[in-house]
């Protein structure tokens, strides 16, 4: 480790993912161990990392031991050790959160709790160090469809929310009632890029001027749609099917995107959270924003999906502002902003 | 009390409950009538109230929660628990708002501590809880959605136990039902 350099040991246990990572100065990623992704079960005869508690608990010594291995560090190297503490499943958050304040009771070394909704917004400053406040982020993803503006480092305000499902939950239900795999979100895609997404069209929830969200009208609508074309014995394209309903999530949330950047007058936007590995979000935001002269951040896809590196980042700018937490420190499963 | 029958045959249970006496049968035509059914619901919920929702996507079981909500007083927007599992939320009592679809292996239910929710201080609704119906409570109230040619709801509830025949009893002052 170079002298003056800050490196944090980060967790993430927030819901499916058992993540640590390593993360130097807010911006090197010495390492980002994520349980799914490296096949623990292989390595030490463990098993799939599932949704239960108990799975974050045979897990996480692992992905803790492998990451501080991969970044060739020592518990001594370590200057802090930070850790989701909401929003999330609270018996998963309290297995990175016990593992987090023992580690910092036993190190002496500071303990930041990270709110999960803006480690997704730091995974883009991962990407770039030196990005111009303000920013508009959306963050998209199985959980979260949050636009957030962020005036400086550490202050958010939620400009628009989810008022039912999350964008990548309807995907998800979408693709289950279609019989295609789980996460159906990368199925979809697969499908929609050989879809028309203008045969079909869905119903666009836009309430409005609000930046809120609503995708439970647009899933019943497709639900309906799937049940009577088979009611009638009728084929539908399922490519343009999965065209058109992947149309009409994305025109909403590149619509109120766009609208947020510009009211905020913000010259970056990030999108963050596992559905920003779509090609198309990611290219058809990209263009309207640019018409705007607004440019657009995305994290590569192992950035965009859960990960402890995304913690460690937003934990440096905590960090830097002494902003720790003790060790009552309590998993906060419906964690908002503001708190 | 959580039983676990070893040998899992949760449609058994199901079959076995269709046409017996209790079988209660509501006609929801839209989803107004959905709210204002879960509202009843919602206003007369007690701590340990435990309901079951079981439907196909899209039957309506989130917009029954919602009323559910409103009927407990819960400030702000319900939303979808499958992604996290639980959401929580506080109202007159808490309501734990729960979607057991994603759980692969029904024990998991119980490795999550979902038990505790149920025998919390609040009530629990459960959406998908036919995935873990063999994991056995005394006490519930069952909900099963069914869409009809005409996109009608039908609901058809089942009751258990002393607390939750109590509940039933309070819904049929304020609402008609078919059934027996």
């Amino acid at each position: 480790m170079k002298k003056g350099e800050k490196v944090i040991l980060a967790l993430e246990t927030s819901c499916d993912e058992t993540s640590a990572a390593v993360v130097s100065n807010g911006s090197k990623i010495l390492a980002n161990v994520v349980s799914s992704q490296i096949r623990i079960h292989q390595r030490y005869g463990g098993v799939v990392p599932e949704i239960a508690s108990r799975k974050h608990m045979e897990n996480i010594n692992y992905v803790v031991k492998e990451a501080l291995e991969q970044a060739q560090c020592g518990p001594e190297d370590l200057d802090a050790v930070a850790v989701t503490y909401g929003p999330g499943l609270v018996g998963a958050l309290l297995v990175g959160l016990s593992f987090a304040k023992a580690a910092a009771y036993a190190l002496n070394i500071p303990l930041i709790g990270v709110n999960h909704l803006a480690a997704h917004i730091y995974s883009g400053f991962l990407v770039e160090k030196e990005v111009g406040f303000p920013i508009v982020s959306l963050v998209v993803s199985g959980g979260h469809t949050n636009i957030i503006h962020m005036p400086r480092h550490g202050h958010f305000e939620v400009l628009g929310q989810t008022r039912d499902d999350a964008a990548g939950e309807v995907l998800d239900k979408i693709a289950r009632a279609m019989g295609l795999k789980y996460p159906g979100g990368p199925e979809i895609e697969k499908l929609a890029q050989k879809g028309d997404p203008e045969r079909f069209e869905f119903p666009r929830a836009w309430l409005g001027n609000s930046y809120d969200f609503s995708f439970s009208g647009l899933k019943s609508s497709v639900l309906n749609f799937l049940h009577n074309a088979e009611q009638r014995g009728e084929e539908i394209s399922p490519r343009d099917a999965a065209a058109g309903f992947q149309e009409a999530i994305f025109e909403v949330l590149i619509h109120k995107t766009t609208g947020a950047a510009v009211e905020k007058r913000v010259d970056t936007v990030m999108l963050v959270g596992g559905v920003a590995a779509n090609k198309r979000l990611r290219s058809n935001l990209k263009e309207k924003l640019m018409r705007r002269g607004i440019r657009l951040i995305v994290p590569p896809i192992e950035l965009c999906t859960d990960n402890a590196a995304m913690v460690g980042c937003a934990a440096h700018y905590q960090y830097l502002e002494g902003r720790f937490s003790d060790l009552t420190l309590n998993a906060i499963p419906n964690l908002g902003f503001g708190g | 009390m959580v039983i676990i029958i070893s040998d899992p045959k949760p449609y058994t249970v199901i079959k076995r409950n269709r046409g017996e006496k209790g079988l209660l049968i509501k006609k929801i035509p839209a989803t107004k009538d959905m709210l204002e059914f879960g509202q009843l619901i919602g206003n007369n919920l007690r701590p340990g109230h435990l309901i079951y929702l079981v439907g196909r996507l899209g039957a309506g079981k989130t917009t029954l929660v919602q009323g559910i909500a409103q009927g407990l007083e819960v400030k702000g927007y319900i939303t979808s628990p499958s992604f996290t599992l639980v959401k929580e939320y506080q109202g007159r009592i808490p309501l734990y708002h729960m979607d057991v679809y994603r759980l692969d292996d029904p024990e998991e239910f119980l490795d999550l501590g979902f038990d505790e929710y149920i025998h919390g201080d609040g009530a629990a609704v459960i959406e998908w809880a036919d995935r873990i119906e063999h994991i056995i409570m005394e006490e519930f109230l069952r909900i099963e959605f069914i869409v009809d040619a005409n996109d009608v709801r039908i609901l058809h509830m089942k009751v258990e136990g002393k607390e939750h025949l109590e509940l039933v009893k309070e819904l049929k002052k304020n609402a008609c039902f078919g059934g027996g």
